[in-house]
């Protein structure tokens, strides 16, 4: 027995050490993380009908049908227009409450701080149920309107807490010389401080435009005849007749979001390069 | 210094304002044409078989008369409800099962039509009724993938699909009580004349058997899918949709006997904001060639006799009217399911989640 | 001259709190009323919903708790929530087994190196949720991916019935919060001072007491906010188990869309609503009371 936990013991001592199980069993982990998707890019290309594996031959023809569908393409639309509506909202809000959050000091600000991020982890099916009744009552559901509300408080927390990471690494004494050397308010904000924090600012409103786009619960909830987003129609194809159109459809959002995710990432990495980190601190 | 600052300002207005213009606008449009006689909003049940009702119906009225037809799915009865009760009705048109339209009119939810508009002529009278007219005859059975059974060796009765070892395979039902709880009774050997009231509990018990063989769908078209796909090896799928599959060259195929038929009805809504269009749109529905551009396109039966002039014989023959069928079929009691629905259907749901 | 003068107009303009001049850019006022428009904007649309469904799920019309007894007393219903908890909790302890051994990785490696990996995490992060369900549902379709490989390798003879079980909605659901574990879990770890270790270790212990002793417990702030996550937005789950599980599966989510669209029984729907806000603002104070909210974010 002794033998046994030793002979176990060298083992986990020879991996901890040099590593190589480990290794390998983090590539098996992040492997399965990625399969999913890369299997649904590799099936939108298939010329199948179905979801054979491996894909009989290339085909762009999901795609074009895809693009071509008076069911997608509207959809679509619809979902840029109220993407781009809630982040508009949530960029002017959050910023202006970023500044707050960061720079004034009041009693109950962690308080405040907590209720902006609580959308964040609420569950959503909850915040969907809330919206859709006060929304009815408002006659909202159904409308674009509707939709743009409810996704801009989505998006909000994540343009503050943006917005808020680049404030706070920010030096104040930029702006105080930039008034002492005879520039009014405005002018300081729109040629000190905008520009320096709008990295922040622009990574905050993409990541208000992702969730947005793909929300799917409150879409479901609060969306209409004459408003369906993107995410409501997938839903809906799935639960009828689940063809590889789906798959192409899909794709396009993941390549939409792997941009996405490249522009922000872009956007950090040259926001580092800028000198305006706190000396002080 | 002042110049830039300037040019800034200006193209960050502008570009402001030309999403906000966006947005706005895309919130306010919702008719695409200024000039159309209005709107019309009609729910059917998806698939194939609304693009048939499409191609042979909407598209033809939409041009015929102007009115912008907009055609959605599935019909959603909670939502219908819904929209009746809280006064925001946004569908003006719908095709209703016909066991849940004795509940529609018994809960007030449906208008009565005007026949005055609507021209019933060669519909039999026992499909026309007062708050809505008779679509379709359509129906629901047995059926299967030819790859998993090959023929000579299918399932010919709901005995036979409750037979898990002489037909081995994943089964697909209704994620209803209707139609479920009355395959369920023709398995356990019930005929038509003993089939309503049903017997629930007995109904439960003997889905008891297969229950972990069973795949639920919701959606009809989703039914077929699944068979098409072989998701499903057999099971209960509406009719029409094998039909349509199998002539399009899909390995499935439909057992007529003890199929069980019900009719579906044209509706209109409490309170629907498109009335008069709808009754226009329900008496052009109606008309002998539309419902037989229906019908060639989808198996399902046309409810005006004279549509048979417009349907060549072949067609017919697949119809559930056609005597060798209709005869083997069991009719729905849609009248006992508007009176019962409501529990039966917490009934069934709780037994789901066991 | 002239800056001296825009120096004095503003002093008049702003009277000083102490005799720093200009200690603040703006007034703090002004800064408060900056704060507004976002706090009534959640408030009208946030706040005052969900206190409408707190209200709706004890009047209707008058004071009663008819909802919260049904719900309690109804054997389904029960057996629903306490399913939705089994699921959440399983799937709060396998993406934590699956996820530390890579954060901790995560540490180790090279600044390069870590950036793809983080990449391969991030993206399926980022990801609609919706998109990654239906991935699944490809892969595990009867006729999907996992089966035709495994018949056409000759594995299987008849297709596994993967799909409408516990398994794929567990699989589904770990696949898609496995970032959400990760990364709080790495945010911490990358703060461990690897010192520490060394010190541990010039000391005499050995790896694995080392582990035990030193960094185990020093990765538990981020083991608890993974968790807290992972947990929280388990039980919120709505997509994936609708759409990869049968009806044994259903969770609240799909009880609540269930009785709100098919019932229409908002006051019920609000009152399952409620038990799931509860749930969520316990964890979520708990854990705010021991780490700080920024924490949870992965620092």
């Amino acid at each position: 027995m002794k033998a046994i936990i030793l002979v176990l013991h060298k083992i986990y001592e020879y991996c901890f050490r040099r590593n190589t199980i480990l290794y390998i069993y983090c590539a098996l982990v992040l492997f399965f993380m990625i399969l999913p998707i890369i299997v649904v890019v590799i099936i939108s290309f298939s010329s199948g009908l179905h979801f054979s594996f491996p894909p009989p031959g290339f085909s762009l023809d999901w795609y074009r049908r895809a693009f071509t569908s008076s069911l997608w393409m509207p959809a679509l639309l619809t979902s840029l227009r109220i993407a781009l509506g809630a982040t508009v909202i949530a960029v002017i809000l959050g910023t202006a409450a970023s500044f707050a959050l960061v720079r004034a000091k009041f009693t109950g600000k962690e308080l405040i701080n907590s209720f902006i991020i609580f959308p964040m982890i609420i569950p959503l099916i909850v915040l969907a149920l809330a919206m859709y009744i006060f929304f009815s009552s408002l006659n909202l559901t159904g409308s674009a309107i509707g939709l743009i509300l409810a996704h801009a408080i989505l998006g909000l927390p994540y343009v503050v807490i943006n917005v808020s990471a680049v404030l706070r690494g920010y030096n104040e004494d930029l702006e105080r010389a930039a008034i002492i050397l005879g520039a009014s308010r405005i002018r300081t904000f729109f040629e000190v401080t905008y520009p320096l924090i709008k990295p922040g600012i622009l990574s905050g409103a993409l990541f208000a435009f992702i969730i947005s786009f793909d929300e799917v619960i409150i879409a479901i909830f609060l969306s209409g005849p004459h408003v369906r987003t993107l995410p409501v129609v997938i839903w809906e194809q799935l639960r009828t007749s689940v063809d590889p159109t789906i798959a192409a459809v899909s794709s396009t959002i993941i390549f939409i979001t792997v941009a996405v995710l490249i522009l922000i990432h872009s956007i950090k990495k040259f926001n580092k390069n800028m000198p305006v980190e706190r000396v002080d601190r | 210094m002042n110049k830039k600052w300037s040019k800034v300002k200006w193209s960050l207005a502008l570009v402001t304002i030309l999403l906000l213009s966006a947005v706005v606008h895309g919130c306010a449009s919702t008719s695409d044409d200024p000039d159309s006689a209005g709107d019309l909003v009609v729910v059917s049940w998806g698939g194939e078989y609304q693009d048939a009702q499409k191609i042979a119906i909407f598209e033809p009225f939409q041009e015929q008369t102007g009115i912008n037809v907009i055609d959605l799915s599935p019909v959603d009865y909670a939502k219908l409800k819904a929209m009746v009760e809280s006064g925001r009705v946004e569908w003006d048109v719908v095709e209703l099962e016909d066991s849940f339209y004795y509940t529609a009119v018994k809960e007030g939810l449906i208008e009565p039509l005007d026949y005055s508009i609507i021209d019933t002529t060669g519909i039999d009278p026992q499909y026309v009724e007062e708050y809505g007219v008779a679509s379709i005859i359509g129906s629901g059975g047995i059926a299967y993938n030819t790859e998993s059974f090959p023929a000579g060796k299918h399932p010919q009765s709901w005995a036979d699909v409750w037979n898990v070892n002489e037909f081995p395979g994943v089964r697909g039902m209704t994620k209803l009580p209707i139609f479920t709880l009355e395959a369920a009774l023709l398995a356990d050997g019930v005929t038509q004349d003993g089939l309503y009231p049903i017997d629930v509990e007995r109904a439960l018990t003997k889905l008891d058997e297969i229950k972990d063989h069973i795949v639920w769908w919701e959606a009809a078209a989703h039914g077929i899918q699944l068979l098409v796909d072989k998701e499903i090896d057999l099971g209960f799928v509406y009719t029409g949709r094998v039909l349509d599959a199998r002539d399009k060259g899909a390995p499935v195929e439909f057992v007529w006997n003890q199929g069980i038929c019900g009719t579906n009805l044209w509706v209109i809504p409490k309170g629907a904001p498109n009335k008069e269009n709808a009754m226009k749109f329900i008496n052009f529905a109606l008309l002998p060639e539309n419902q037989a551009g229906v019908s060639i396109r989808f198996p399902y039966a046309p409810s005006n006799e004279k549509a048979f002039e417009f349907i060549p014989d072949n067609v017919a023959n697949d119809l559930a009217t056609n005597p060798d069928h209709w005869n083997k079929m069991i009719r729905i009691d849609a009248e006992w399911w508007g009176e019962n629905w409501d529990h039966v259907y917490e009934q069934f749901i709780a037994w789901l989640m066991e | 001259m002239k800056n001296l003068l825009t120096c004095f107009n503003l002093k008049s303009r702003f009277p000083l709190k102490n005799h720093f001049s200009l200690d603040t850019f703006f007034n703090q006022h002004f800064y408060m009323i900056l704060l507004i428009p976002s706090v009534l904007f959640l408030a009208v649309f946030f706040a005052y919903p969900l206190i409408r469904i707190a209200s709706m799920s004890f009047f209707d019309p008058s004071f009663t708790l008819k909802h919260y007894i049904h719900l309690i007393t109804t054997p389904i219903y029960t057996r629903t929530i306490f399913n939705t908890f089994y699921i959440s909790i399983s799937i709060t302890i396998i993406t934590l087994f699956m996820s530390y051994p890579v954060a901790y990785m995560l540490t180790e490696v090279r600044d390069r190196t870590r950036n793809v990996l983080l990449l391969f995490i991030l993206l399926p992060f980022w990801v609609s949720i919706l998109i990654r369900t239906f991935a699944w549902i490809v892969l595990l379709q009867r006729y999907g991916v996992v089966n035709t490989i495994l018949l056409d390798l000759g594995v299987i003879d008849t297709p596994l019935s993967l799909m409408y079980t516990r398994f794929s909605v567990i699989i589904g659901m770990t696949h898609i919060l496995l970032p959400l574990m990760i990364l709080p879990l790495y945010g911490v770890m990358k703060g461990i001072d690897k010192s520490y270790l060394r010190a541990s270790y010039s000391l005499g212990a050995s790896p694995y007491r080392t582990f035990l002793s030193v960094f185990f417990p020093l990765s538990l702030p981020g083991v608890a906010a993974g968790s807290s996550l992972v947990f929280i937005i388990s039980l919120g789950f709505f997509i994936t188990p609708a759409l990869l599980g049968s009806p044994r599966e259903m969770m609240i989510s799909m009880l609540i869309d269930m009785q709100v669209r098919q019932f229409l029984n908002w006051g019920f729907a609000s009152a399952l609503a409620m038990i799931l806000l509860l749930a969520t603002i316990a964890i979520f104070l708990a854990y705010r009371r021991v780490l700080g909210i920024e924490r949870m974010f992965g620092g």
